[in-house]
């Protein structure tokens, strides 16, 4: 049943960032759990019983986790600036293609969009959770300097390194995020 | 008691500081004290002790350290600091005063409502 009580924590805080403030509290949590499960024991009640009273002593870790994860901005912000910032891509494509009458290079306005996009969701995201929107952001910025030195060059093979540079890139960050948390 | 208990939740911090200036202690012994100190009518969840640990911690009003448990897992045993003892005296001051205050207030309305009631 200790084992039950265990898995139960780590469920709790598989979502947090692996940090040492994490890990720590995850053990201060079991040690709290196991004696408070060893004093229901001792005081006659069921492994089972016993097992429900600490679960439901645990409370709402969420609140706590919020803590740990460091504050951010105020998620139901991202909504309307999303929207704001689709409207003004949009915006600024339709002027590009009018005005200047740069359609073909224009639509370009829409990856710089969606790289804008993956840093506003990053940036409204608990750090420790960015991954994804960052790795986003990366290979977006990828496929824009791809294209644009492919228009601008006509070297289309040496372009593609870009990628494999985005590859490299990742792999540093990577590696720097795994030293800082384990430091 | 849910009122009682959002009374006592927001001077956890206080309750907190209070056990610790007797000694140093861990997050399931101070809960085991609140419980059996409130003869069982108060028992605070693991999440909100550990919040107040955090904030304590981070006011600077707590330290904390790491017993040498062999079996199991390690207890973080958590000890007052100065400030803490300091804080710990304002808001005791806090308290007595607030709990004057308002015993003067419900005092003053009793009285006003039993001399009605007696009118009758």
């Amino acid at each position: 049943m200790t084992d039950k009580i265990k898995e139960h924590i780590e469920t709790l805080l598989r979502d947090a960032p692996r940090t040492r403030r994490t890990v720590d509290l995850q053990e201060e949590m079991l040690a709290s759990c196991l004696d408070k499960y060893a004093d229901l024991i001792a005081s006659g009640k069921s492994p089972d019983d016993a097992y429900t009273t600490v679960i439901a002593g645990i409370g709402d870790v969420d609140e706590l986790l919020g803590n740990a994860r460091g504050r951010t901005m105020d998620r139901r912000l991202l909504g309307p600036m999303s929207s704001s910032l689709w409207s003004l891509v949009v915006l600024g494509y339709l002027c590009l293609g009018f005005l200047f009458n740069l359609w073909h290079p224009g639509w370009l306005i829409f990856l710089f969009g969606a790289l804008l996009q993956n840093l506003l969701t990053a940036a409204f995201t608990a750090s420790g959770r960015r991954k994804g929107p960052l790795t986003g952001a990366l290979y977006i910025s990828a496929t824009i300097v791809f294209l644009i030195f492919g228009f601008g060059t006509s070297k289309w093979a040496v372009a593609c390194l870009v990628f494999m540079l985005a590859v490299a890139i990742q792999q540093i960050l990577r590696f720097i995020i795994i030293w800082r948390d384990a430091s | 008691m849910s009122i009682a208990s959002d009374l006592i939740r927001g001077n956890t911090d206080m309750v907190i500081l209070a056990h610790l200036s007797k000694r140093d202690s861990y997050g399931y012994e101070i809960n085991k004290m609140i419980q059996e100190t409130s003869g069982q009518r108060l028992e605070l969840k693991e999440a909100t002790l550990y919040g107040a640990f955090r904030r304590l911690e981070e006011a600077g009003c707590i330290t904390s350290y790491w017993g040498d448990e062999t079996t199991g897992a390690r207890r973080r045993y958590y000890r007052i600091t100065p400030a803490g003892r300091a804080a710990l005296a304002q808001s005791l001051r806090d308290w007595k005063e607030a709990r004057d205050i308002i015993d003067a207030l419900i005092q003053k309305d009793t009285d006003t409502d039993g001399g009605e009631n007696h009118d009758r």
